[in-house]
């Protein structure tokens, strides 16, 4: 298990060192120079060189690459262009809004899929079977932008039950939390179909197994069957779903913080990206990577901890 | 004569409204006798022993006939009364060992729960199955009660899912099937262990399988299915040295262990013998 451990984690630092060469090979393939862009049209020849040499731009590929893999290193992910503050500061100040908003908005929508799931298969053909899956083809349906509108339009605007934009008030939970059931909402709300559909899936196949037979052939309860004996098998390849999607989540929340103006990771990248803001793009999306890989990694060794066959095959691993 | 434990009478299950599974089977088992199933693959054995338990897959259902536990018919309405019978006067021993256990849950833990119709705390209900997994031959049981499924082998888990049909100590036991996936070693322990088991276990136990030396081993009285029917019934010394009905006469003559002479191919029922089985049946 540990041998297991340390070579997922060796393979997801392969990963990261992957992601810088790609970065560094993108700002060479893309045109425009950086330095031009952020000193802007008035910029002379002289301004734009010096900037070029400050940033290191005027260095070979490799030194670029090994520059930033050192400065990583040490924790320094370079300095805004724009401001002139660090990436790192940055990145660090809008981070925990977004992973706040994408925890609360798959949150919810777990917590509402794996009953919705589980009830379909126990009512397997039923009207109930038929509603919950209307309400999954629904849900996939709706791109999480258009119900971010609309919830924005309704809740906030017509019935102004709810802030329409930002993140609340500093050191007020309560503002803050108002705040973020809206974009939670148009977050989680795809989700809710995607996971539904996935339990019920995984469940019909674990309650088509002949251990389930054995269990029901010695009187165990329904519903023990169902959560004990099914639903431990049926999450496995949920959790893997949720890793995955939350890691992906933190990059696709952008177009939910754009509508609600809520400052967070996906925000500061585009209006970086608009920008030519090299550094920033750079140090976010190894930021977003490193998340990412950090979720598969974790969700590989929870699936371990719940199936003792996968365990086991670890332990030869 | 006594009431018998179990009688089944005139029962004609159907899959999905056009294959007959079972037709008009009659079948009974009484306290303390051992009783086999005989049949070949899709004879229909199967379907009958789910029958009894009630879990038959929800494409089928029974057409007609019934089944009486105790002299109190148990199929037809009251299907909660058949449901409490499972776990408490009605165990099951599966086929598969590999996949009768939940694969995520220890051995001591599923029997645990397994004896969900029996009184007692939690520990006691441990302390029983380990009792139990020694009276069935697995060494170590304490460790084996904290070994997942995929940790033991085929005859072992086999072992284990007898200890837990016999730890809910019930009326009836229904062995499905239960050497069919265990190699011969494994097989003639398996047998072994049932008729050691049966010196002290009191109650009736139905064994379906395809196996004549299992029912030659274990068994008082058989009963030879065919294409859903109950061709032939009765003490096994009867039925297996003066077989009435034409199948059993072909089906125990591809009986390896009755050839006699050099033969380059072996005993099979050919089509035309099988279109004559039916056709005898309803004389």
């Amino acid at each position: 298990m540990l041998a297991y451990t340390i070579k997922r984690i060796g393979l997801g630092l392969l990963i990261l060192i992957g992601v810088m060469f790609a970065m560094y090979a993108a700002v060479f393939i893309v045109p425009g120079n950086p330095a031009r862009a952020a000193l802007g049209p008035r910029a002379t020849q002289e301004m734009i060189d010096r900037l070029t040499r400050e940033m290191g731009l005027d260095q070979p590929y490799i030194i670029q690459v090994y520059n930033f893999f050192a400065n990583v290193l040490t924790g320094n992910l370079g300095i805004d262009v724009m401001s002139n503050r660090p990436v790192a500061a940055e990145i660090w100040e809008v981070l925990p809004n977004t992973l706040i908003l994408c925890i609360a908005g798959l949150g919810w929508a777990t917590l509402l899929a794996i009953p919705l799931g589980c009830l379909a298969v126990l009512k397997r053909g039923s009207w109930v079977d038929r509603v919950a899956s209307l309400i999954s083809v629904g849900t996939i349906s709706l791109p999480y932008y258009v119900v971010a509108i609309y919830a924005l339009l309704i809740f906030a605007v017509k019935l102004n039950w709810l802030p329409a934009i930002g993140d609340g008030e500093d050191g007020d939970i309560m503002s803050q939390v108002q705040a973020l059931i809206l974009p939670a909402f148009a977050i989680g709300f795809t989700w809710v179909g995607y996971l539904a559909r996935l339990v019920r899936a995984s469940m019909l196949d674990v309650m088509g197994e002949p251990h389930i037979r054995t269990a029901r052939a010695f009187g165990v309860p329904e519903w023990k069957i169902v959560t004990k004996y099914g639903l431990r098998i049926a999450l496995i390849p949920t959790l893997s779903l949720l890793a995955v999607s939350l890691g992906g989540l933190i990059s696709s929340a952008v177009f939910v913080e754009v509508i609600f103006s809520r400052p967070g990771i996906g925000k500061l990248v585009t209006s970086a990206v608009a920008l030519r803001n090299y550094p920033v793009v750079m140090g976010a999306v190894l930021v977003m990577t490193a998340i990412y890989v950090t979720l598969t990694i974790a969700a590989d060794l929870l699936i371990a901890r719940l199936d003792p066959r996968i365990r086991d095959a670890f332990r030869g691993a | 004569m006594t009431e018998p434990l179990l009688a089944i009478r005139d029962l004609t299950i159907d899959y999905a409204g056009h294959v007959q599974a079972v037709r008009k089977a009659n079948l009974e088992v009484r306290l303390g006798e051992a009783v086999g199933l005989v049949g070949e693959s899709g004879s229909g054995k199967s379907t009958l022993a789910s029958a009894i338990t009630g879990l038959l897959p929800s494409s089928s259902r029974i057409l007609s006939g019934d089944i009486a536990f105790k002299g109190q018919v148990i199929t037809g309405a009251d299907r909660r009364a058949q449901a409490a019978l499972r776990g408490d006067e009605i165990a099951m021993v599966f086929q598969d060992p590999m996949t009768s256990f939940n694969p995520v849950l220890t051995i001591g833990e599923q029997l645990v729960d397994f004896q969900c119709r029996m009184p007692g705390s939690p520990m006691e209900k441990l302390n029983r199955a380990v009792a139990m997994l020694a009276r069935v031959g697995i060494p170590d049981p304490a460790l084996r009660a904290r070994a997942y499924p995929h940790e033991l082998s085929g005859g072992m888990r086999q072992r284990c899912a007898i200890a837990a049909a016999l730890l809910v100590n019930p009326s009836l036991l229904i062995a499905d099937e239960p050497t069919t996936a265990l190699d011969v070693t494994m097989e003639a322990q398996i047998i072994h262990l049932f008729r050691e088991l049966r010196r002290d276990y009191g109650g009736g136990i139905l064994i379906v399988t395809h196996h004549l030396g299992v029912v030659a081993e274990l068994c008082d009285r058989v009963y030879v299915m065919y294409q859903g029917e109950v061709v032939e019934g009765g003490d096994v010394d009867d039925i297996f040295h003066r077989p009435r009905h034409p199948y059993t006469r072909a089906l125990l003559a591809c009986d390896p262990a009755r050839i006699t002479e050099r033969t380059s191919y072996l005993p099979v029922i050919s089509d035309s013998e099988r279109a004559g089985f039916l056709r005898g049946s309803s004389l």
